[in-house]
């Protein structure tokens, strides 16, 4: 007995240690990606009873993405980083019925964790940044009804690719 | 036929007589000057016929419409800097139609221009304005799916024309989704039908009853709406039949991750899944991200997924009826292998 409780104590230990920890960010391991949501925010309710889906269309994805990645300019060194580290680093943006974003989350590869402690400030700075942004121009609200929030994606690899080159956008929108 | 003849005659004569007194009207000063200024000096042209040339070309040279443009700009401020992206080129004829911009654009507070020359197209490379004679348009990919009950108008079948090429150029699934559908609407004989309809609540729809592609508008003709409204058609003709009705949102949910895996097979790292409605909560969506990544790892989509495929489509938002025990076919039968990593150098061009 006394074996197995240490056995467990020791597995329950070495998890916690390996644990992915962050000043700015609430942590949550998967196998396969770190996913981390806002510390001091609100995580958006759905009122299922609604029966929403696509009730939003987001306009202008080209230009969203561009004027995306100009931000991303701002909070990253483009000239030293290699896009492909930033592989699967995957945000969500939810925005409420007055299409302010009030919340987030992204996915980090688990397997780069050391590569998250390094850039988690710059990210944190981005995430602040794209929180401040009006995204109004580019919503559509396509049913008035239902509508009670969307959210809108953004891929920071793919944003780092647009950087370096534009034409990588065109390809996709 | 002859009274027309003899009405246009008498219109001739008349237009002139018109002529002639406005010659002697308004150009005698100037036949005077003429005479006295050309007993001086040789040279002077003939008034009559500096007329008659003005009247010819008055009515032979084609009326010259200008073209004003304008660029627009779509942007947001952030912490007090202003971040703007070009968003195209608007124009039109001056004095007609107008510059419009949708909300939310503005012109980038630069002055319209004139157009050097026509504009030549409207994002298809084919389209241009009609000038003079008529233009023949020709969409060769049209021709193995474009029914006759179909109402597209010449920037619609362009636009259509440019999302069937594109085909042959994404992961090997979708060339293979179009085969599908191509082989079965041969064997049944029939074609599908693609209207515009500003009303529908979706950039696009599958009406199973005409067989019928729906889009909201021209510019909702894109290859991301078309192969998601074909995999609907194939689900309907070749899989499941009236059967959809049952399991809708099984089979919306299934169009979702057919179009997010083979995109995602083609790249890791790709701007959007599109599985990801509004109304969904975050830890939905994380799980729908981590099954999609879990997915293009393993290159395909085994049997056994058919139960988590179902357990995500249960939480997901999208419309209809949930059948618990749905079998994804499409999936099952399209991913049934490993997909080789994407090299676009191994594409090889085939003419759909």
């Amino acid at each position: 007995m006394k074996t197995i409780l240490t056995i467990i104590t020791t597995i329950l230990l070495s998890l916690c240690t390996n644990a992915q920890e962050s000043k700015y960010f609430n942590i949550s391991n998967n196998q396969s990606r770190i996913v981390c949501s806002p510390k001091n925010m609100k995580e958006p309710s759905v009122n299922k009873n609604k029966g929403t889906a696509q009730d939003t269309e987001f306009l202008y994805n080209e230009q969203f993405f561009e004027i995306a990645g100009k931000i991303f300019k701002q909070y990253f060194d483009v000239e030293k980083i290699d896009p492909n580290q930033f592989s699967k680093v995957h945000f969500l943006f939810y925005f409420d019925k007055n299409l302010h974003t009030t919340y987030y989350v992204f996915t980090f590869p688990a397997n780069q964790s050391d590569k998250f402690s390094e850039l988690e400030e710059n990210l944190y700075q981005f995430v602040q940044a794209v929180l401040k942004m009006d995204i109004s121009p580019f919503v559509k609200i396509t049913n008035e009804k239902t509508f009670d929030g969307g959210l809108f994606q953004l891929n920071l690899s793919f944003l780092a690719k647009s950087v370096k080159d534009t034409q990588i956008i065109h390809r996709y929108f | 036929m002859y009274k027309n003849k003899l009405v246009n005659n008498l219109k001739f004569v008349v237009l002139w007589r018109n002529m002639y007194l406005s010659y002697f009207q308004k150009k005698i000063p100037l036949l005077f000057s003429c005479l006295i200024i050309g007993g001086l000096f040789t040279g002077c042209s003939d008034p009559l016929e500096e007329l008659i040339t003005e009247n010819t070309d008055a009515i032979t040279t084609k009326a010259i419409v200008t073209i004003v443009c304008s660029d627009s700009y779509i942007g947001a401020e952030i912490n007090g800097v202003y971040y703007e992206a070009y968003n195209g080129t608007h124009c039109w004829a001056e004095g007609g139609g107008g510059g419009g911009f949708p909300s939310g654009l503005n012109a980038g507070g630069k002055e319209p221009y004139i157009a050097n020359g026509y504009p030549t197209s409207q994002g298809g490379g084919s389209v241009g304005f009609l000038q003079g004679t008529a233009w023949t348009f020709t969409f060769n990919k049209l021709k193995n799916v474009y029914g006759p009950y179909s109402t597209l108008n010449l920037m619609g079948k362009n636009a259509l024309d440019d999302a069937l090429a594109i085909f042959p150029y994404r992961t090997s699934q979708y060339m293979d989704l179009y085969d599908k559908l191509k082989t079965k609407l041969d064997q049944l004989k029939i074609k599908l039908s693609f209207k515009i309809d500003p009303s529908i609540p979706n950039p696009s729809q599958y009406l199973t009853g005409s067989k019928t592609i729906r889009f909201q508008g021209e510019n909702s003709i894109t290859f991301d709406n078309l192969s998601h409204e074909f995999v609907h058609a194939v689900q309907h003709l070749c899989y499941y039949g009236e059967n959809m009705s049952t399991s809708q949102k099984n089979c919306e949910f299934e169009a979702y991750v057919f179009c997010d895996l083979a995109n995602h097979l083609e790249s890791p790292d790709l701007p959007i899944y599109k599985g990801l409605l509004s109304g969904s909560t975050p830890g939905f969506d994380v799980e729908y991200i981590l099954w999609i990544d879990s997915l293009t790892t393993m290159g395909y989509f085994p049997k056994n997924q058919a139960t988590r495929f179902n357990q995500l489509c249960r939480d997901w938002s999208g419309p209809g009826s949930h059948f618990p025990t749905f079998t994804p076919r499409i999936l099952q039968d399209l991913f049934n292998k490993p997909n080789p990593p994407y090299n676009p150098n191994l594409k090889i061009m085939s003419a759909i």
